[in-house]
């Protein structure tokens, strides 16, 4: 796992090189806050570990570009301070950091916390694969839900269950909103109801006749 | 951590590194560019406490607090006991180098 480590003291980074390197990360490091920024864009790390007070460009404001460029991906982000006035640790937060780390570097609360930042950033992308995987699944479901089995003749409709049934009732059943009127189209007037009606008639008037010639 | 190599090394830069950011200090008092100050003393802050040298750490942060919490300006004694610190430490992280070596 990379992680990119930017301090403008030179002694505070040898020393987070060596010991990220001892963890067992692969450790990534800049002098001051522009270089790292240009370090982050080219490796993307998956911790970052800031100081606070740098030339050039302040650890918050790294932070903050990280933040707002970087959305989709997640970086767990510790800032190494000697600082730790509550306001501090405030706007550190607010600019989008997750884990506080006092100066002089304590190796145990080092490890402590890239073992927090590892944990979240696995978390992290197994939601991710997760949120890819549905989101695969769902436009799967998507191309099978534009075909609708309709049969050719009678067009009745085959649902989810294999059962087929009148057009009428699979969209009472799938658009909930929506309610039938029935009625005839001149068409089928033409082809359906006018021979029954005819036929009616005409049976009618053989019954007449008949009661006629009786 | 307990090797010597990179015990020496660190010594080196905080040996060299230190006595920029000291010079830094220095410079810019006598400009009286009092943010500058504050910030090169800051930075010497961190690195003094990494290697464990608590008074010179306590003096930077001294002067890091008066010249940018407080936004007072600070005496040029401050600046000279600075500079007798560093060389202490120095002469000392000196000692601690040869007793590696040797």
């Amino acid at each position: 796992m990379k992680v990119l480590a930017v301090d403008d003291d030179r002694v505070t980074l040898v020393t987070l090189e060596r010991l990220l390197a001892k963890f067992g990360y692969e450790p990534l490091t800049a002098l001051n806050g522009t270089d790292g920024l240009r370090l982050f864009l080219e490796h993307k790390p998956q911790i970052l570990i800031t100081d606070w007070m740098m030339p050039e460009m302040e650890g918050p404001t790294m932070v903050k570009t990280i933040r707002a460029f970087a959305e989709s991906e997640y970086t767990y982000i510790i800032m190494l301070t000697s600082r730790n006035e509550k306001e501090d640790m405030m706007s550190g937060m607010l600019a989008g950091v997750d884990e506080f780390l006092s100066k002089p570097i304590d190796p145990d609360q080092l490890r402590a916390r890239l073992r927090v930042g590892k944990r979240i950033m696995t978390l992290q992308a197994s939601l991710a694969s997760r949120v890819s995987e549905l989101e695969r699944e769902r436009k799967h479901i998507k191309v099978l839900q534009g075909f609708l089995p309709i049969c050719s003749y009678c067009k009745k409709i085959r649902d989810d269950e294999n059962l087929w049934s009148q057009i009428e009732e699979y969209i009472a059943e799938h658009q909930a909103n929506i309610q039938f009127s029935h009625s005839i189209c001149p068409d089928c007037f033409e082809t359906k109801v006018k021979p029954m009606q005819e036929a009616f008639f005409s049976k009618k008037r053989e019954e007449v006749s008949e009661l006629k010639s009786a | 951590m307990g090797d010597p190599a990179f015990t020496a090394e660190l010594i080196d830069i905080m040996l060299d590194d230190g006595q920029v950011r000291v010079t830094n200090i220095r410079a810019a008092y006598d400009q009286q560019r009092m943010t500058d100050v504050g910030a090169l003393a800051h930075s010497l802050k961190g690195a003094a406490l990494n290697i464990g040298a608590s008074n010179l750490a306590t003096l930077c942060a001294s002067i890091d607090d008066t010249v940018r919490k407080l936004g007072l300006t600070i005496e040029a004694q401050r600046i000279a006991e600075l500079e007798r610190e560093f060389s202490d430490v120095a002469r000392e992280l000196n000692d601690i180098k040869d007793a590696l070596g040797s």
